[in-house]
């Protein structure tokens, strides 16, 4: 019994139950449910203003930066509520990272922006920082560029190369589940195959949850996909289905280009 | 056609406004020039030397007999000369012509010869002894008279009584002054018989008094007014004769030149005796109050000068304040002479000394003819020069604008003596001097004294310092305050708070310096002065009560504290710091009584050694520190502010906590404002005037305790520039200080912007 419950839990990594989501008077979503399984990749597709990137923010709270936000209904994260009086909103982003729509590294070294997590939560031994900059940097693909000027300016990089220091940064907090905001829509197409190919790489350790415009990239390279419009969640699966068989007719509408 | 005349009316519009923008960046520009350059102008006349310049010669010898003169004078206006005659009589002469004016005579001394004189500079008194051993005065007067179209100057001579000092030899030396009560005394040197000094008051017959000189030889005379006589002796010392029942007594006798002393007269002002000697050695001399010190604690205590006085060890020391210190014990022990200074030697004998009636500077002649114009206060020798005939004597001009020389063969010399600021150099203005009354050398300001013998103070160290001093006081409270505030507020506080307090301490900046500066020193520093037990208990019990309450949050389980940020946080916090405000002020008497024998301000002062002032740098530093608050705070504000929400996000989102965000991305990304920030907060401490000149007391001391006052730079002017004569050296001393503080406000201006270049560079590329 206890067994099964434990399975239960960590098939799914999210779970939303019932959630809505006000910005002061104006509700953003609409009664959201979902799971999200484990160790795949989660597309959240819909036109601009559907609530992706909001439902997206719930996940490590970081609505709550912005004032007069509201939220019923709950979040579960590996079985936790992430919104029970008394959750630590630093110990929440730890094990939810997130990387943002344009890349925002800070104005320090490359190695010390990829530090910063750890050091924040007290790290300060040099030769453990550097084992964790260097991981994390492998693992977003980009040890082999910056390994001999991690003392530079992280300012000094090209925009694909800061957005993969982005996800470096978020990584090095070893976190369960990385959320992108639409993470490559400012990026050439080169630099964007490579992001597409890190969060390959990536899948077979970590939960990601991925918004983006791009239908192609959501094709590519998600197991799953969730199709928003006006605040709801209108049908989530497999992503090969969502593309190929979709059930809802505007889920279909949208993938073959009728609005969006 | 039209689209084409719409765009030429729109380049026009744009060559015009290019004009005015350049116009008005150049006039600005050449404004803040012409300004510095104005006060650079006004001040650089310090820098130029005094100068003499020869203004007329004329042959006036050979008109009396014998020609053989015993001193020479001049008149205010420059108009006459006049020289004393070995037979007593007083030519006239024009300095205009060199005519024979007029000559007055006595007939007492008729068939006399006069065989010492002295002329004192102030009054044309003259002391004089005869060959058959009388002594006695004549004084030469000079009346005004405006009567006709032009200004007449009546010269005549008064000629009092001469008292027969000896029946022996003839007096060698003679020297005399008047009192206030116009009692003149004369002192007389016999041979034969000694030192004696003789009162003429009015209406009274002349009083001898007997000088113990111990046999000594002596070679030069001056008295002071205090009623001390000086004797220079042919072995090169100095004796130091007291006015004591009766007589005079010796109370000090030094080594004061290598030669025998040929020459003595005190500046005006009677404090500083010029000491001439056969070789030609020069030296000024000062007396310094001594005191003997014994050290009773257990601890040897140091002096300025490197040495200490052991435990127990007895010492005679010039007094500089060992009172106060609780183990030594002090008793007076008078005045002793000090040589202070040196001036460049003649290369002949010095045969005269002449004071300035009017200021420090002197003349002094040598036995080769040589004329020397010396200043004391700043120790330098300015002019050296040579009339055409030996000169016998030279003096100053009673207006010490003009130099009346008299050469052996007759001549007589005119000179414009050009001072300019001869108090003035470099050294008296930015290394110590030591002036008069003093035991020491000593950064002083005091530009202004009771007395026409006072002896202007210009070292500008204590009005720098005062700057410096009071601006530091100010940071010391506002920056921390200001950036802490300014951090809370844009990372932490509520909206609602913070669209409050900002506004507010913005308005903070539009409050008059004039009514902060009132407020400080007529409310602030009364209100400390009666409160400062209360203010010490206060300065520590908020902070601690913080500091406590800071510690029982982080102990408090996370579900019991809200998240930092909100309003609650708030309601927390208020009631501990108003519990923290009421204790301190309930405890301040309670610790006073307890910790500090009854009260803080002499706790200090017996136990620490400081001396409360009113006016103090608590009082400074809170008003300068008001004023700086909403420029730094501001400042900061907008900077921190103005860092990217994206940096913020990305700290939030890799687990930073509110707190660490702050510090670690907010404070270094905002630095290059804060830097500013704090910059322009001490440009403006320097340059702020009202507030420092009414909560500074204004005392021109270079101390830095907190305790005590101090005079900034930009009060000095304030306060002084009204009473500066125009031209003088006051004034110009104030341009320079003005000066001084434009190149302040420049440096730190150019600092600033430099290191907020690099900090942009390094930390703010967003």
């Amino acid at each position: 019994m206890e067994q099964t419950v434990v399975n239960e839990l960590d098939a799914v990594a999210v779970h939303v139950r019932n959630l809505d989501f006000y910005y002061g008077q104006v509700q953003a979503l609409f009664g959201i449910n979902m799971n999200i399984k484990p160790r795949q990749v989660t597309a959240f597709i819909g036109p601009s203003g559907c609530g992706k990137s909001t439902l997206l923010r719930c996940f490590n709270r970081m609505n709550e930066v912005l004032l007069g936000t509201r939220i019923a209904g709950d979040i579960l994260i590996h079985g936790s509520d992430i919104y029970r009086e008394g959750t630590r909103l630093e110990s929440l982003r730890k094990r939810v990272g997130m990387v943002f729509q344009k890349s925002n590294p800070f104005p320090m070294t490359i190695f010390e922006n990829i530090a910063f997590g750890p050091r924040m939560r007290g790290l300060r031994e040099k030769a453990q920082l550097e084992g964790i900059v260097e991981r994390s940097l492998k693992q977003a693909d980009l040890w082999q560029e910056v390994k001999d000027r991690l003392n530079r300016s992280a300012l000094d990089l090209s925009g694909g190369q800061q957005q993969r220091l982005c996800i470096a940064r978020a990584l090095a907090n070893e976190p369960e589940i990385i959320l992108m905001d639409e993470p490559a829509s400012a990026l050439d197409p080169i630099s964007t195959a490579k992001i597409e190919e890190t969060i390959q790489e990536l899948r077979t350790n970590y939960t990601i949850v991925i918004v983006t415009h791009n239908l192609q990239q959501a094709a590519r390279c998600s197991d799953y996909t969730a199709f928003f419009y006006l605040g709801k969640l209108v049908e989530m699966d497999a992503t090969a289905k969502i593309f190929q068989t979709p059930t809802q007719k505007r889920t279909e509408d949208y993938i073959s280009g009728k609005f969006g | 056609m039209k689209i084409a005349g719409h765009d030429k009316k729109v380049a026009r519009a744009d060559a015009w406004a290019r004009r005015a923008i350049t116009a008005g960046g150049l006039l600005t520009l050449v404004s803040v020039f012409a300004i510095m350059l104005f006060i650079a102008w006004e001040a650089s006349p310090l820098i130029s030397n005094p100068a003499v310049k020869k203004s007329g010669e004329w042959v006036v010898g050979k008109r009396l007999t014998p020609a053989t003169a015993v001193a020479i004078g001049t008149d205010e206006y420059r108009n006459t000369a006049f020289r004393v005659d070995a037979n007593g009589g007083v030519e006239f002469l024009s300095l205009e012509t060199g005519d024979h004016l007029q000559t007055f005579g006595d007939p007492a001394l008729k068939g006399k010869t006069i065989t010492a004189a002295s002329r004192t500079a102030r009054r044309n008194l003259i002391a004089y002894g005869t060959a058959d051993g009388q002594v006695g005065f004549m004084e030469v007067k000079y009346r005004a008279d405006y009567s006709g179209q032009k200004r007449r100057v009546e010269p005549s001579v008064e000629y009092g009584r001469p008292f027969r000092l000896s029946d022996g030899g003839a007096v060698s030396l003679a020297t005399g002054l008047m009192d206030d009560e116009g009692a003149v005394t004369v002192a007389g040197l016999v041979k034969e018989t000694g030192l004696f000094t003789v009162k003429f008051a009015p209406g009274e017959e002349p009083k001898k008094t007997p000088v113990d000189g111990r046999g000594e030889s002596v070679t030069a005379l001056a008295m002071r007014h205090s009623g001390g006589v000086i004797a220079g002796t042919a072995r090169g010392e100095l004796m130091v004769f007291a006015p004591e029942d009766g007589s005079y007594s010796l109370v000090e006798q030094f080594k004061a030149a290598e030669g025998a002393i040929s020459s003595l007269a005190f500046l005006v002002g009677d404090e500083a005796l010029i000491v001439g000697d056969e070789k030609g050695g020069i030296s000024e001399w000062f007396p310094v109050r001594y005191v003997r010190v014994k050290n009773g604690g257990a601890a040897a205590f140091p002096l300025a000068d490197g040495a200490a006085i052991k435990p127990g060890e007895e010492r005679e020391l010039p007094d500089d304040n060992y009172g106060g210190k609780a183990a030594l014990s002090v008793s007076p022990l008078g005045f002793r002479y000090m040589q202070v200074r040196q001036f460049k030697s003649h290369s002949s004998p010095v045969t005269a000394i002449a004071p300035s009636p009017r200021n420090k500077g002197f003349v002094t002649t040598g036995a080769d003819g040589t004329i020397v114009y010396h200043y004391s206060t700043s120790g330098r020798t300015y002019a050296r020069f040579k009339p055409g005939q030996a000169a016998r004597f030279a003096v100053i001009g009673p207006k010490s604008d003009s130099l009346v020389a008299l050469g052996g063969e007759g001549m007589l010399y005119s000179y414009d003596l050009d001072e300019k600021h001869p108090e003035v150099t470099l050294k008296t203005l930015f290394a110590k001097v030591w002036y008069e009354g003093y035991t020491k050398p000593e950064f002083v300001w005091q530009s202004s004294g009771g007395t026409d013998d006072f002896e202007a103070k210009l070292s500008l160290w204590p009005l720098i310092f005062g700057t410096l001093k009071g601006t530091l006081y100010a940071m010391i409270f506002s920056v921390p305050i200001a950036i802490l505030g300014a951090i809370y507020l844009s990372q932490m506080a509520p909206t609602a708070l913070r669209n409050v307090i900002k506004p507010l301490i913005e308005l903070m900046a539009a409050i008059p310096s004039v009514v902060v500066g009132f407020l400080a020193g007529l409310w602030l520093a009364p209100a400390l002065n009666d409160n400062l037990g209360r203010f010490f208990t206060l300065v520590l019990s908020v902070p601690a009560a913080w500091f406590l309450f800071v510690c029982v949050w982080w102990a408090l389980p996370h579900r019991l504290r809200p998240e930092t940020g909100g309003k609650r946080e708030l309601l927390y916090i208020l009631p501990v710091l108003i519990t923290a405000l009421a204790a301190g002020y309930a405890l301040g008497p309670v610790t006073e009584r307890v910790l500090f024998h009854g009260e803080l301000k002499q706790w200090l002062y017996t136990v620490m050694g400081y001396l409360y002032d009113p006016r103090n740098c608590v009082v400074v530093g809170i008003a300068l520190g008001f004023a700086v608050i909403p420029i730094i705070f501001t400042i900061a504000e907008d900077a921190l502010s103005a860092v990217p929400p994206s940096l913020t996000s990305a700290s939030f989102a890799l687990a930073a906590s509110r707190w660490q965000t702050a510090l670690y991305v907010v404070l270094p990304a905002a630095s290059p404002g804060i830097f500013a920030a704090v910059m322009l907060g001490l440009g403006r401490a320097v340059g702020e005037t009202m507030i420092v000149l009414m909560a500074t007391g204004n005392t021109p001391v270079m101390d830095l305790s907190i305790f005590n006052g101090m005079r900034a730079m930009s009060a000095a002017i304030a306060v002084e520039m009204p009473e500066a004569p125009v031209g003088g050296s006051l004034f110009r001393i104030l341009f320079l200080t003005g000066f001084i503080l434009f190149v302040f406000t420049f440096l730190i201006n150019t600092v600033a912007e430099l290191v907020s270049q690099r900090l942009r560079r390094k930390y703010a590329r967003f």
